[in-house]
């Protein structure tokens, strides 16, 4: 069993490949995803998702041709400007890219590649191509993956420019990775590609891959580290490990704010206790240091007309004792004043897009809080 | 010692970095998270959040000094005083700059080039100060653009500042969103106070009643007492009322400022809070700046995420009632004596509550509640 090393909190940067602790099931997901088209892989901000797949081409990269690039911009052109500096750092293209002057246009068309008045003169202009069918046949025979991260936001930018185009955008990265058997594609976003395109089909060929809390003992693990990065005394080690873990719901950005706290409150070791008044400090504090207030100041740009609706749900299923089906639901709603009532099929529509967005989880046919972190900030910032 | 208390960074890191007070431990956490993000795959980006006067400048020439042998790190600095940053391309010309990249067309993925073959595979330390101030005029685009900057290249990390916390950091469909480790500027106690001053201007100075009375006056912002040290004599700072009125003087263009940009409503609830108790409640306060109760606590709110107003709860008071008071302690002053009033009866009554040497002065009955905040504050004992 490897023992646990140093790893300082880190509230949100990039992290290191090799201090991704835990999510070995995804993470062999997502790997054994390569040998085919490639993976979807969702889940909600801060679970640790952008560190997984730089874990992913961190251990692809000696075999595989792999690139990795955020698609988290507003600027179809940029992202393709970067495109082409992330071509240029892996040697199968840097030839045939500095014969070229190469321009690369991305919208509802795909990304398309056109190379123009080779350097060497005299060679013909070449006609425009699939960015990523021609870069997989110039990495045969290795195995070309192409992440691309936070790529709800491009898709979105490209449906602001042109109506239709988001799932336009998609069919045409889906194209090349049916037809080059050496391409694989990872699409990864927090914001879940249904607020971009109503139709996601264009993906349904993509493995999907949900990143969430990690497994209790991988949280232990990771509180074991972020008490040696951060040089804290603990009263008790195995009752600090965890109560951390269970404080944090086993997410691991709250594993590091916790961490974070622990250090800067200094004084005597940490105790359990301490772990709980410095999470219960976190839930009521109005500068919201662990960014909760989000899940309820977003309802409003996620769900329109039905924020209060799904403000209402969120609240029955808060103070349930247990999960809650869909009658039960229903019935709670009944003493809650509404404009107008919602059919069976509406509440169950709003219920999915709840667990799509990461509130609410699926038990058999109930459902609760994805997280108990979240159904307590919850109830504090509703006063329930 | 020539202490510049508006431009640290004219002074010398090394000048600055031997009058540091009371920021050793936050100075060593950040030390050690900077150097394992050049010495690692970790870039955990920083936000020092403190108003105007905490500190954060001279935090981070000091912080910056201390990792000047890190041969894993660029330094590229954003200035606090940089103007014209209306864009992404902007920002990254400003750092581009900084580090002397050579001449590069305007465009940012031009400039994103030339930075990443300028680090040579060491990691881009970029310090931004008044963050939000350079993110308001780089837009959400261009927040966007940076963010996935940073996370495609892997080798960018960021140390900013802000005077107050801001919606392009804390609201979830902001690119930056939950992204930083915030870290908090605290006030000076009044014994960091007092060593500050000694180490600015000589033990004379530094009596411990006049400090804990200015400190409860004034409060614990470093650039106040670096300009008390600058300012004041040890006999004007045993009477007290010459150092207020000089510190008052001082920040007038500063507040008047502040004041006029904002809302009229907000601006009457400050004044009420300026010239009346301390401490209110929401309705207290939409009485005494007519205003309706509703009205108020919407203003209030802006005011508190403006770093205006502070909201407490009292204990064994009804706990859904919040009591606002001005952040800065300095403002009330200022408000006093540009509306006419004298300084003098508060800060001699403060002078003598913190001196168990000299008799309490009597107050007038209408100067009470004014006055009572003072005693919120255990008052020293005869030794």
């Amino acid at each position: 069993m490897t023992a646990p090393w140093p790893i300082q909190a880190n509230l949100g940067g990039p992290v290191d490949p090799a201090d991704h602790v835990g999510h070995g099931d995804q993470f062999a997901q997502v790997v054994r995803s390569v040998g085919g088209v490639g993976a979807l892989v969702t889940g909600d901000r801060r679970m640790g998702k952008t560190s997984l797949l730089r874990k992913v081409e961190h251990v692809l990269s000696p075999e595989h041709v792999v690139l990795r690039i955020s698609a988290e911009t507003d600027d179809p052109e940029l992202f393709g400007r970067r495109l082409v500096d992330v071509l240029r750092g892996h040697g199968v293209f840097t030839e045939e890219l500095a014969r070229w002057s190469v321009e690369v246009d991305v919208g509802y068309r795909g990304v398309r590649i056109r190379r123009e008045g080779g350097v060497a003169g005299g060679e013909a202009p070449q006609g425009t191509d699939d960015l990523f069918r021609w870069a997989a046949e110039r990495a045969a025979p290795a195995k070309l993956v192409v992440i691309l991260d936070e790529i709800a936001v491009l898709a979105m930018a490209i449906e602001r420019r042109q109506a239709g185009g988001a799932v336009e955008f998609l069919r045409s990265l889906r194209r090349p990775r049916q037809e080059a058997v050496n391409l694989a594609m990872v699409l990864a976003g927090s914001v879940g590609l249904h607020h971009a395109v109503v139709d996601t089909t264009p993906v349904n060929d993509l493995q999907r891959v949900r990143v969430g809390p990690l497994a209790a003992a991988d949280a232990a693990f990771l509180a074991r580290c972020l008490l040696l990065g951060e040089n804290l005394a603990v009263s008790d080690d195995e009752a600090v490990v965890a109560a951390m873990a269970e404080a944090a719901d086993a997410v691991p950005y709250f594993l590091h704010h916790i961490a974070h706290a622990a250090q800067l409150r200094g004084g005597r070791p940490l105790s359990p206790a301490d772990v709980w008044a410095i999470r219960h400090a976190a839930l009521v504090d109005p500068d919201d240091p662990w960014n909760l207030r989000h899940y309820r100041d977003r309802l409003r740009d996620y769900y329109g007309p039905d924020a209060d609706l799904a403000a209402h749900v969120l609240d029955a299923v808060a103070v349930a004792d247990t999960p809650l089906d869909l009658s039960q639901l229903g019935s709670r709603l009944g003493a809650v004043e509404l404009d107008v009532r919602p059919s069976r099929s509406a509440l169950l529509a709003l219920v999915e897009r709840l667990e799509a967005d990461h509130y609410l989880a699926r038990t058999g046919p109930a459902d609760t809080f994805a997280t108990r972190l979240v159904r307590d900030a919850w109830r504090a910032m509703r006063r329930l | 010692m020539r202490v510049r208390p508006f431009t640290p960074s004219r002074e010398g890191a090394a000048a600055l970095a031997a009058r540091t007070v009371g920021r050793d431990d936050l100075l060593a956490t950040l030390t050690r998270r900077l150097a394992g993000a050049a010495r690692s795959g970790n870039r955990p980006h920083t936000l020092l959040v403190g108003p105007r006067g905490s500190g954060k400048t001279h935090l981070i020439e000091v912080l910056l000094h201390r990792l000047r042998e890190e041969p894993g790190l660029v330094v590229a600095k954003v200035d606090e005083d940089a103007v014209g940053v209306a864009s992404y391309a902007d920002l990254l010309a400003e750092l581009g700059r900084s580090v002397e990249v050579g001449r590069v067309a305007g465009d940012a993925a031009s400039w994103e080039a030339a930075l990443a073959a300028s680090l040579g595979g060491r990691v881009l330390l970029a310090v931004i100060e008044n963050l939000a101030r350079v993110f308001d005029g780089m837009g959400t685009g261009g927040q966007r653009d940076l963010r996935s900057l940073v996370e495609t290249s892997g080798q960018v990390v960021i140390l900013a500042s802000t005077p107050q916390l801001f919606s392009g950091i804390g609201s979830r469909n902001e690119p930056w969103f939950g992204s930083f480790a915030v870290e908090h500027l605290d006030p000076l106690t009044v014994d960091e106070c007092a060593e500050l001053l000694g180490l600015l201007a000589g033990a004379g100075l530094a009596r411990p009643p006049r400090v804990a009375a200015l400190h409860h006056l004034v409060g614990g912002w470093p650039r106040l007492w670096a300009l008390v040290a600058a300012v004041a004599t040890p006999a004007d700072l045993d009477e007290l009322v010459p150092v207020v009125e000089a510190l008052v003087e001082q920040f007038v263009p500063s507040f008047q400022q502040r004041l006029w940009a904002l809302a009229p409503n907000e601006a009457r609830l400050v004044q009420a809070l300026g010239v009346g108790p301390p401490a209110a409640t929401v309705a207290e306060l939409a009485a005494a700046a007519g205003l309706t109760e509703r009205t108020a606590a919407t203003a209030l709110g802006r005011l508190a995420d403006g770093g205006w107003v502070r909201g407490d709860k009292r204990a064994g008071a009804d706990q859904r009632r919040t009591w606002y008071r001005l952040r800065e302690p300095l403002l009330r002053l200022h408000l006093q004596y540009r509306g006419g009033s004298s300084l003098q009866e508060a800060v001699g009554y403060v002078r003598a509550w913190f001196d168990p040497a000299l008799p309490l002065p009597a107050v007038a009955a209408d100067r009470e509640p004014e006055l009572a905040v003072v005693a919120l504050t255990e008052r020293p004992r005869p030794a």
